[in-house]
């Protein structure tokens, strides 16, 4: 039972500070729209970007465009073209189940622009070995870690049905292989050698993305970060003559999103910019560095999100936009074929209580019977308790 | 089960009167208003015998986002039509309503069966000959006449149609005759109703 009550204040609380910042946002969005159409051209805030701290973590350019003209796509791709989309979902281990265990489920969607249905594809694993439930501490596995490995499964599975789909139809011009979440791998700095394991194989996915002539694209909806602003928010080096104005100063918790609500248009995106972080060196050294732009993928108000593709890839802009154009338009914001790779990737309570059963039935044909510890068993009858 | 049965679902929920088929067939496939299913009861040493007098299809939200965009005769759609038509396979709801049971013997009987089906006990369609035994007596119809929950007259006529159908030309008149009578017998108080129904059977 959840103490409400006591909650109350710490509730007001949360509603002013939201209040706040809704007053607050726009005029700083404001701000930083204007600073972006003044922007200087991308070799200045590239040689602002080296002039900056080595722990700089914001983003440069790719390309010469200003960095605030507005890119379109096709509202539909050509013909025959093929994109898959994959999402993954967990059960993670409960050190009070009867049975420790964690499964890793991937779901994917074949969608080719041809006229015929998509083909749903999905895969599971069941983890259950000492050395897989437990670190080098004898810890429990931790969401993170189960979280890390599920993201290597979808790139790994993602670069399976990239091969598959290119022995089939070897005639497409590449295989539009879209992934929920970032291409940039997000676990740089984590100690570990089941970590850097983990990023190893994700490299290897990616590469055999790309040499089956697949095309890797990572969707995230609702981005954090502010690595655009950050840009934008670098002085001028000494060699600049002195700007107009003042630097200007952002307020710590505008995102890049907020902007970008502000000026991208329906379907519209900025052109391509690269992280200046640890993890994409990391990526370059595999010869898949990730950039990244902003999309307003909304059809009815600002959905922004941040499409990431590997540098290599940049050339098939055009087709991954009137994808995603078309895919949103779908949806109201968000691509079809990812909320159908969730949808069979989704592991439902029915479905993990379906799975617990199998797994009694199982340990009972071999006369094993596991008990869930007290505190579960107490928890699983305070839960059925009537109000 | 028995040999070459075509499935059609499982049971969703029942009583003695009638139950709902959950089923995710695609469109093709999906029994039409008035087909005749068998469901086993008494653990399978019975089988209930229904009539199918309504077919609901509900959107979920996923549907319903997309359901006021799309255009069916749009290419640009074409491929989400058909993924959500005929691979997403949304859940058909299936009622059916029971006309008589076959017993442990094998012989028919007209009226409530003795217990509904079991939830998720799987039904199939009827085959022809079980059609034809269940339909040699008029009495089958005796439970759309009793009933007021279900579209009663169109059951009857898609009944009677069939029924027709599996016979050979020579005997379809007799038959007429025969459910012509037991409808004019049961529906003497109701004339109005028995002089529609006659003459919309005389179209079958």
């Amino acid at each position: 039972m959840l103490h409400i009550k006591e909650l109350r204040k710490a509730l007001e609380g949360l509603s002013a500070q939201v209040q706040v910042q809704g007053q607050e946002r726009p005029e700083a969005a404001h701000q930083a729209l204007i600073a972006l159409q003044q922007a200087p051209s991308p070799a200045v805030l590239r040689r602002r970007a080296r002039a900056a701290t080595p722990d700089w973590d914001g983003a440069t350019p790719v390309e010469e465009l200003p960095l605030a003209q507005v890119l379109t796509a096709d509202p539909q791709p050509p013909p025959g073209t093929i994109a898959l989309g994959v999402d993954g979902s967990q059960i993670l281990p409960d050190r009070h189940a009867p049975v420790p265990y964690y499964v890793l489920q991937v779901g994917c969607l074949l969608f080719r622009y041809d006229g015929t249905p998509p083909q749903p594809d999905g895969y599971a694993e069941l983890h259950y070995e000492p050395g897989e439930l437990y670190d080098e501490h004898d810890g429990l596995v931790t969401p993170r870690q189960i979280g890390l490995q599920r993201l290597v499964l979808e790139m790994d599975y993602l670069a399976q049905k990239v091969a598959a789909a290119r022995a089939r139809y070897p005639q497409a011009e590449a295989i539009y292989a879209f992934s929920d979440g970032p291409l940039l791998w997000s676990a740089y700095g984590e100690e570990g050698r089941a970590v850097q394991q983990l990023f190893e194989r994700y490299g290897k996915a990616l590469c055999a993305i790309q040499q089956a002539g697949g095309v890797p694209v990572g969707y995230v909806e609702r981005p954090s970060g502010a690595p655009l602003l950050k840009l934008l928010s670098l002085p001028p080096t000494a060699e600049e003559p002195a700007p107009p104005g003042s630097p200007i100063t952002l307020p710590p918790n505008l995102r890049d999103a907020d902007v970008m609500a502000c000026h991208l248009p329906r379907g519209g995106r900025t052109p391509w910019l690269q992280r200046h972080t640890p993890a994409n060196r990391q990526h370059k050294a595999h010869g898949q560095g990730i950039a990244f732009c902003y999309l307003n993928a909304g059809t009815e108000y600002p959905v922004i999100a941040r499409v990431e593709l590997p540098l290599w890839a940049l050339a098939h802009a055009p087709t991954v936009f009137s994808v995603l154009n078309h895919q949103n338009a779908l949806l109201g914001g968000y691509p079809y074929l990812l909320m159908r790779a969730h949808e069979l990737a989704v592991i439902t309570s029915e479905d993990k209580a379906q799975l617990e059963r199998a797994i009694f039935s199982q340990l009972w044909q071999h006369r094993q019977l596991a008990r869930p510890s007290e505190k579960a068993r107490y928890k699983a009858t305070l839960a059925q308790r009537k109000l | 089960m028995e040999k070459q049965d075509i499935l059609v679902g499982n049971v969703l929920r029942a009583d003695i009167r009638s139950f709902v088929i959950a089923s995710r067939l695609p469109e093709p496939d999906v029994p039409t208003f008035g087909a005749f299913v068998r469901a086993p009861i008494q653990q399978e040493q019975a089988a209930l015998i229904g009539q199918v007098y309504d077919i609901r299809l509900e959107a979920d939200p996923f549907m319903r986002s997309i359901a006021s965009l799309v255009d069916e005769k749009d290419p640009t759609y074409q491929e989400v039509i058909a993924d959500q038509r005929e691979v997403r396979l949304l859940p058909v709801e299936i009622s059916v309503i029971a006309l008589g049971y076959r017993d442990a013997a094998g012989r028919y009987h007209h009226g409530l069966p003795p217990q509904p089906p079991m939830l998720l006990r799987r039904i199939a369609l009827c085959a022809p000959e079980e059609v034809l035994t269940l339909t040699e007596a008029p009495e089958f119809l005796g439970r759309l006449l009793e009933s007021r929950d279900v579209p009663a007259d169109d059951l009857i006529r898609a009944a009677v149609r069939q029924a027709l159908a599996l016979r050979p030309e020579k005997d379809r008149a007799a038959y007429r005759l025969k459910i012509g009578r037991y409808l004019a017998q049961r529906l003497a108080q109701d004339p109005v109703r028995l002089d529609e129904l006659l003459r919309r059977l005389e179209t079958e």
